[in-house]
Order: C-alpha cells, then structure tokens, then sequence
C-alpha cells in the first residue's frame, strides 16, 4: 500500500508540475501575442494554444489538487455526526466519488481515442490533430480516477488520508 | 414524471450528495448523469466529454488562472504592510481612524485580486495585529476587515465573475466595468457605517497617537505608487477597450511579477508557490465548472430550467418580489455553499426564469456577486470567516456576529441597486 501511494504521489506531483507549466505557458503565449500585435503580427492559431495550455493546465491538476485535499466539499453535516458515523459517511462519499471518476476517466479516454482514430483536426490556422492537446483530459481524468480508487482503498482500510489543508486552498474566491 | 416532481428529484439528489460530502464538482456531475440516464435518451458518457473538453479548452477561461496567478504573486510581497504605512496617516483624522484601512486596502487590493479570502487575507494579516496592539475595539476591527474582504469580489478584476461570465455567457469585460461603481458605493457604506459606529461609541477608538506632517505623508504614499499603477494598467486597458480580461490578467501577471521583483520578494521559491497555488486554486475552480457546464447541458436536455422559468412565472410575481424571494433563497443556500457553486447552480437551473422576467443578465451578475458577498460571511460555511478565524482563532459564530453589521450593509447595498440599476449598468452603457 505505501508503494502504491509513493507511487501515485509521484504521479500526481509530476502532472500537477505539468499543469504548473502550462500556467506558465500561456501568460507566455498571450504576451507574445500583446507583443507581436503591437508590431503589426501575428501568432497563428495562438489563441487555440492558449486555449490548450488552459484544459491542461485544469486536467493535469486534477489528481494533484485531490491529493492535497483542494477541491470544495461540504464537511459540515459529516463533521457533526458521531465518530463511528463519520467513517461510514467518508466510505460513502468517496466510493461515490470514485464511481465517478472512473465513470468520468472512461468516457473521456474513449473520447480521445475517436477523435485519433478519426484524425480530428482543429479548426482554426494550424490544422492540428486534436487528439494532442486532448491527450491531456485523458492522462487528468484517468489520474484522478487511479487517486480516487487510492483514497478509497485508504478509507476502507482506516489509514489517514494525507490530505494536508494548508490553508491554501481556503484562498480560493 | 411531472416536470416539477423531476426537478425535485434532482435537487433532493443533489442536496443529498452535497450533504454527504461528495466533492460539489462530482455532485454536479452525478446530478446531469442523473437527470440525462432517467429524462432523456441522450448518450450521456459521450455528453460528459465533449462538454467538460469544451468549456475547458476556452480562451476565455484562461483569465481566470491569470487573475488568480497575480493575486498569488501580490500576496507574497510586502504590499499589505505598505498599505498600512501609507493610507494609516491620511485616515487619522476621520472617526474611527485606523479601522478605515481595512475598508480602503481591502477596496485596493481587490483591485488587483479577484478573490474576497484573498483580500481578506492579505490585509487582515497586517491590519488586525495593528488595530490590536493600538487598542482598537475587536468586534469593529474583524467585523469591517470580514465585510471589506468581499470587496474582492466586486471590484474587478474578480473571479467569480469570470465564473458568472463564462457561465452565463456575458462579457466578462461588461461585468469588470459594472462592478466598478457598486465596489466603491460599498466602501462608502462600510466607511460610513466604521465613522457613525465610532461617533456612538468614543470609548472604543483610540485617540491619535502619532500626527504624521504632510511631506511624510506623501513620502509613504509612494510605497503604493507600483500598485497604483498596476491597477490604472490592468482595469484601464480592460475599461478604455484596449485589453480584454485576458489580455489584461496577463499584463497584471508580468507587473505583479515586477513589483514583487522591485521590493525583494521575489525569488525562485516565491515564484513557485504562487504558480502551484495558482494552479491548485484553479484547478479546483475549473472542476466546478466543468460540473456545472455538464449539468447546464443535461438541464437543457431536460428542459428543466424552462419548466422552472414557467413555474416562476406562472407565480405572477414581479421582478422585485422575485428578487426578493431569491435573495432569502441564496442567503439560506449561502449558508451551506460557497459563492462559485451557488453562482454555477443558479447558472444552470435559473437563468431562464430571470431572463423571463425581464432581469438583464449583467445587472444579475452583479446582484449576485452581492449575494455571493453575504455568503462568504454567513456561518457557518464563509469563507472569509474561515479566514479570518485562520488569524484570530476566534469562534466562527463569534465571527460572524461581528460581521453582521457589514452583512446587513450588503443588503442594503443589494436593494440599492436593486432601486437604482443604474449604478451597476451606467459605466458598461458608455463603452462601445
């Protein structure tokens, strides 16, 4: 078990880096572009790019996010439940959880898959194949899936959840 | 199954979910699968992922990671601090003195954040240790700071309404520029009310200790020029047309980059944290959308939302009794929810009953933000209560009691414009 989650651990830090740089990437490709215009350019397809750089950036940080416990969930009706209460409801919350993410992760590798074995094509200037920028949904939602099921393992078998709240996520709006 | 036993259905489900704790991105979604496997005959699998890749792939979403992106930046320089050196003497003079600074900085912050925790925060984390060591009253001190962070959300740029924008679809642009005029009546009203409180209560405000001379003054001012400057570039470029909400972030992005590099702040480990916070903070944001996005498009398989509009209509109520039983609505479900889920939510199932009864959609938008504002401050989910108790360590109900005020300040402000609309819709009239 400790295998399996420094391995996912790995994972998710490695796509969550991921996704970090294409963060970066697209104030990169947008002030490109503000420079580029001023001169009288311009970037072809940069939108479509940043839009890319958007879905992974959103994808990829998914399992990273989970594993440090960001995403919103109300705890509040769990919290007050008695102690033995609390594990059965966690139980419940994250089997559900992971029957949708695996739910999820099927669906949007399958998509995937039609849009390369049908050699969908952007739209805009560059006729990119859509698969490539798609590949990120794919690689997020199945990770996502995987640390789901993890959790869930942990759950079932009363190990902590390492989730850290590190009063990062309390920023958020 | 009655359409309005259908949508019962749903929102039981939903609740139930919710109440749980099933992560609300994954409850959206389990409520659109729901909705589209019992009502409809629409492959749901292949909806899910066309839906989720398209309202994430967006360019316009891309402001959002950017505004974020900057907050994060800014909230790791010595901005609060400065704030507090520069704008304390200029306030010395008005009742209730130093306690203004919560209203301004929160007010000039939320200029260049989108985000009410953020704000507050940022400037809570300076101002209450201030106010305390100055013996200032503690239920006026928190009250104010747990009120003025919201601001974050009303003047632009803002998060939540990139969230309303892009679900919605309204210009984000429109939304920015509508909040302006709002954001600084609320300041008024919040300083307004710290001068009055003070006047009634002289014991509990300090008297002056320190008499700054002019020059001085001026002198500190200068630590908040940087920003200043920021916010003309990032709300000018997007107010005179030059920049879109992207383009705009993205210049906000680079010069917070700048300030925090000018006052020393900057370093590789600084810039890691902000960009993963960033990333984290809008990964969690972006799920919530892609949920509501898949149950928007499941809501309008159903016609859910159109049964709703003519069940709402059919009330016969006018725009401001509808207004009214809304607002106790999102008060109540304020209570329980954050603002982006509220916002999504309401995007998803009410937006046609409001475009029925003749409700702009900006001027919703803004309605809503000041919704959304009083839920960030509603125990016992609020978020800036939760931040605020970060400082304090306080009781969240004790919290919120001092924030109460401030909360009753947010609904004048809403019935306000809900009179006067033309304070939120006279600024976006004159763009092009």
């Amino acid at each position: 078990m400790d295998a399996l989650s420094a391995w996912l651990d790995r994972l998710a830090r490695l796509s969550g880096a991921a996704a970090a740089a294409s963060l970066a990437a697209i104030a990169v490709i947008i002030a490109a572009q503000i420079v580029m215009r001023l001169m009288g350019q311009q970037i072809p397809a940069a939108d479509d790019f940043a839009a890319w750089a958007m879905a992974s950036a959103a994808f990829l940080a998914l399992p990273y996010a989970l594993r440090k416990g960001d995403h919103i969930r109300v705890t509040l009706l769990a919290h007050m439940l008695p102690q033995s209460w609390q594990h059965a409801i966690e139980l419940l919350a994250t089997a559900t959880g992971s029957a949708l993410a695996v739910w999820g992760a099927w669906h949007a590798v399958d998509f995937v898959l039609d849009s390369w074995q049908y050699n969908e094509l952007a739209q805009g200037m560059l006729a990119v194949p859509l698969w490539i920028p798609q590949l990120s949904m794919a690689v997020g939602m199945a990770l996502l899936a995987l640390t789901m099921l993890e959790r869930l393992l942990r759950v079932v078998m009363c190990l902590p959840l390492n989730e850290s709240a590190d009063g990062d996520a309390s920023r958020t709006e | 199954m009655s359409d309005l036993a259908q949508a019962g259905v749903l929102m039981a489900l939903l609740f139930l979910l919710l109440g749980f704790g099933v992560w609300v991105a994954l409850a959206l979604i389990a409520c659109g699968l729901a909705g589209l496997m019992f009502f409809t005959s629409a492959p749901p699998g292949t909806l899910f992922a066309t839906t989720i890749w398209g309202s994430t792939a967006s360019w316009a979403l891309t402001a959002l990671p950017l505004f974020i992106w900057m907050g994060e930046i800014l909230f790791r320089t010595n901005l609060a601090k400065d704030m507090f050196a520069g704008l304390g003497p200029w306030v010395s003079k008005l009742p209730g003195r130093l306690v203004h600074v919560n209203v301004l900085g929160c007010g000039i912050f939320a200029a260049v954040s989108g985000s009410s925790a953020a704000t507050a925060a940022t400037i809570g984390k300076i101002s209450l240790p201030e106010l305390k060591a100055r013996g200032y009253d503690e239920s006026i001190a928190i009250g104010s700071l747990a009120g003025a962070g919201t601001l974050g959300l009303l003047i632009p740029p803002s998060i939540v309404m990139i969230v309303y924008g892009v679900a919605a679809q309204v210009s984000i642009v429109k939304l920015f520029t509508a909040g302006i005029l709002p954001g600084l009546m609320l300041m008024a009203l919040f300083s307004g009310y710290i001068a009055i409180w003070s006047l009634r209560h002289p014991d509990k405000v300090p008297k002056s200790t320190e008499d700054v001379p002019l020059l001085e003054r001026i002198k500190r001012l200068r630590l908040l020029a940087p920003v200043a400057a920021l916010i003309a570039g990032v709300i000018g470029s997007i107010y005179t047309g030059i920049a879109t909400a992207t383009e705009a972030a993205t210049i906000g992005v680079f010069g917070s980059l700048l300030i925090a590099a000018l006052g020393g702040s900057l370093n590789k480990a600084s810039f890691l944290a902000s960009l993963m916070g960033a990333v984290r903070t809008s990964c969690m944001i972006t799920f919530i959308l892609m949920g509501a996005a898949y149950l928007t498009s499941a809501m309008s398989f159903t016609g859910l939302p159109g049964n709703v509009a003519t069940w709402i209509t059919s009330l016969g109520l006018s725009a401001y009794g509808l207004l009214a039983m809304l607002t106790v609505f999102f008060v109540l479900l304020g209570c329980f929810l954050d603002g982006i889920s509220i916002v999504v939510l309401t995007t998803a199932v009410l937006l046609p009953a409001v475009q029925a009864a003749g409700i702009d959609p900006l001027w919703f938008g803004i309605y809503l933000i000041l919704v959304v504002e009083m839920a960030q401050i509603t125990p016992p989910v609020g978020f800036n209560l939760f931040v605020i108790q970060g400082i304090t360590g306080k009781n969240l109900f004790e919290l919120s009691r001092m924030a109460f005020p401030f909360f009753c300040l947010l609904v004048l402000a809403t019935v306000l414009i809900t009179v006067f609309p033309q304070i939120v819709l006279v600024l976006p009239q004159t763009m092009k």
